[in-house]
């Protein structure tokens, strides 16, 4: 297979960077997306280019590392699918692709495709975990939880951050990100003592890193590879509305 | 103090009053149509109606326009203030972006707003204080020696130019769809999603957008009809 890839470069965080075009001959079909730009790069450095920097580590749709907007779709045409899971047989032979960085103020272009993601890790570092004393682990079912209720939680667990919902959202909104951590603990018992401090600090730190503002649009549900679903998001908005207005506990200054 | 601050300046807060404050318009919409409905009972009840509104139990009416016209206000902010953070939140635009959401009347609520609040402008300047042909004043009747508005030669008059009641089947295509969205919308800021019922939700938010908007809609084909093109 044979395709035209218009690729989105920038030299750094400064450059004002611009489309350029490169061909991808001799694809085979179960080649992966990222497996076809190794390809082309390899070509480049033999013609003693720059190659197109994007990121990738476990290319087994577990880590998200990897992150491109296809053709205008997040981790491209395939539904529930990072990028390093894409395979070129989604696409036909002679394809004109677009390659695009997430874009979001808050999340910075450092060079071609890559992108600074810091601003998740800082949600995370305000609230998102619990706090428990370390010793011997407890035996198990010690705590019960419901199985619908583990459930749910492990679904919003699944949320491997690689941003696609900020891509994907006309608002450039973190609201999936979020949701999913805070429903995820709001769903067991280990994340009950915190929830409250934990919803306002999150939210706040959201707030404060840049993203814009959900407006339900569900675009975040679609674009991710995990399949989240936006009922997280009312759960997020109930606990924000519950620990802000109902519980005792301050928001952070 | 500092945690309702707070609260009402984050990004969830200002969604949660977005959805409250269209909530109370939800309200008013049914009332106003009941109300309309008294126009079929022709014009002596309809603007006695009217008058007991005005002055007999003005006391209720002005504490509820002042909760509507806040209500309207604090929605109308901050869809704007929102709106223009949202632009900053993505400063550079996609080369390439599609769209694979099914909420389709979420992509019109900024143009659908906009077009109503236009109209709800009009439409006061026309009923609430002046006559409705545009610049004429409001004609008065007298029943039992009591003088009042004559709200319904008013409204009448206003109906019976096609152009007027078609702008209004217009204007309330634009309310179904901002209604029919807005909705489950404000279910979802205020919390609610849940899989047994967000279903039933969104099938009221259509029930409800069409019976307000086929209301509203039926009563000006009807008042057309009435007197049509003859003023
Ligand atoms: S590289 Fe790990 S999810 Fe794609």
């Amino acid at each position: 297979m044979n395709f035209t890839l218009r690729v989105w470069r920038q030299k750094d965080a400064n450059d004002k960077g611009a489309f350029q075009k490169y061909s991808a001959h001799n694809v085979l079909s179960d080649m992966s997306f990222l497996e076809m730009l190794d390809e082309v790069n390899n070509e480049l450095i033999a013609k003693n280019e720059e190659p197109i920097a994007f990121e990738s580590d476990c290319r087994e749709g577990i880590c998200g590392t990897c992150c491109q907007m296809i053709d205008g779709e997040a981790h491209g045409p395939e539904s529930g699918t990072t990028v390093c899971q894409l395979f070129m047989r989604s696409f036909k032979d002679g394809d004109t692709i677009v390659i695009e960085p997430w874009r979001a103020s808050a999340f910075p272009i450092l060079k071609d495709l890559v992108v600074d993601r810091s601003a998740f890790d800082s949600i995370i570092a305000a609230g998102g975990f619990i706090s428990a004393n370390v010793g011997g682990a407890k035996d198990a079912n010690t705590m019960l939880v419901p199985k619908p209720e583990s459930d749910t939680a492990m679904d919003a667990a699944q949320c491997i951050g690689c941003g696609a919902c900020v891509a994907a959202c006309p608002n450039a909104s973190a609201m999936l990100f979020v949701a999913a951590k805070v429903s995820h603990l709001a769903h067991l018992p280990q994340g009950q003592p915190e929830k409250a401090k934990r919803a306002l600090a999150m939210v706040s730190k959201m707030d404060e890193a840049g993203f814009g503002n959900c407006r339900n649009f569900y675009e975040c549900e679609a674009a991710c590879p995990k399949e989240i679903s936006v009922e997280h998001i009312a759960r997020l908005n109930r606990e924000y509305g519950a620990a802000a207005l109902l519980s005792k506990q301050n928001p952070p200054a | 103090m500092h945690a309702l601050k707070k609260y009402l300046s984050s990004s969830i807060g200002r969604k949660q009053l977005m959805g409250f404050t269209g909530m109370v318009w939800y309200g008013f919409l049914l009332a106003h149509l009941v109300g309309n409905l008294g126009m079929l009972a022709g014009a002596e009840r309809f603007n006695q109606y009217g008058h007991l509104l005005l002055h007999t139990i003005a006391e209720l009416i002005i504490p509820t326009e002042v909760i509507l016209v806040v209500s309207i206000l604090a929605h109308v902010y901050l869809a704007i203030t929102l709106s223009l953070e949202n632009k900053r939140a993505r400063p550079v635009a996609y080369e390439v972006k599609k769209s694979s959401s099914k909420n389709k009347n979420s992509y019109l609520m900024m143009m659908t707003g906009t077009a109503i609040l236009v109209f709800i402008i009009i439409h006061i300047a026309n009923f609430r204080f002046a006559g409705a042909g545009l610049g004429n004043v409001m004609p008065t009747v007298t029943y039992a020696g009591v003088e009042m508005k004559d709200l319904y030669s008013n409204m009448m008059r206003a109906f019976s130019q096609w152009w007027y009641m078609a702008g209004y089947l217009v204007v309330f295509t634009l309310i179904f769809s901002h209604l029919a969205h807005g909705f489950q919308s404000s279910f979802q800021s205020l919390g609610f999603n849940h899989p047994k019922y967000t279903p039933l939700v969104k099938a009221a938010g259509f029930a409800y957008a069409a019976l307000i908007c086929g209301g509203f809609a039926s009563l000006a084909v009807w008042a057309f009809l009435q007197h049509g093109g003859t003023p």
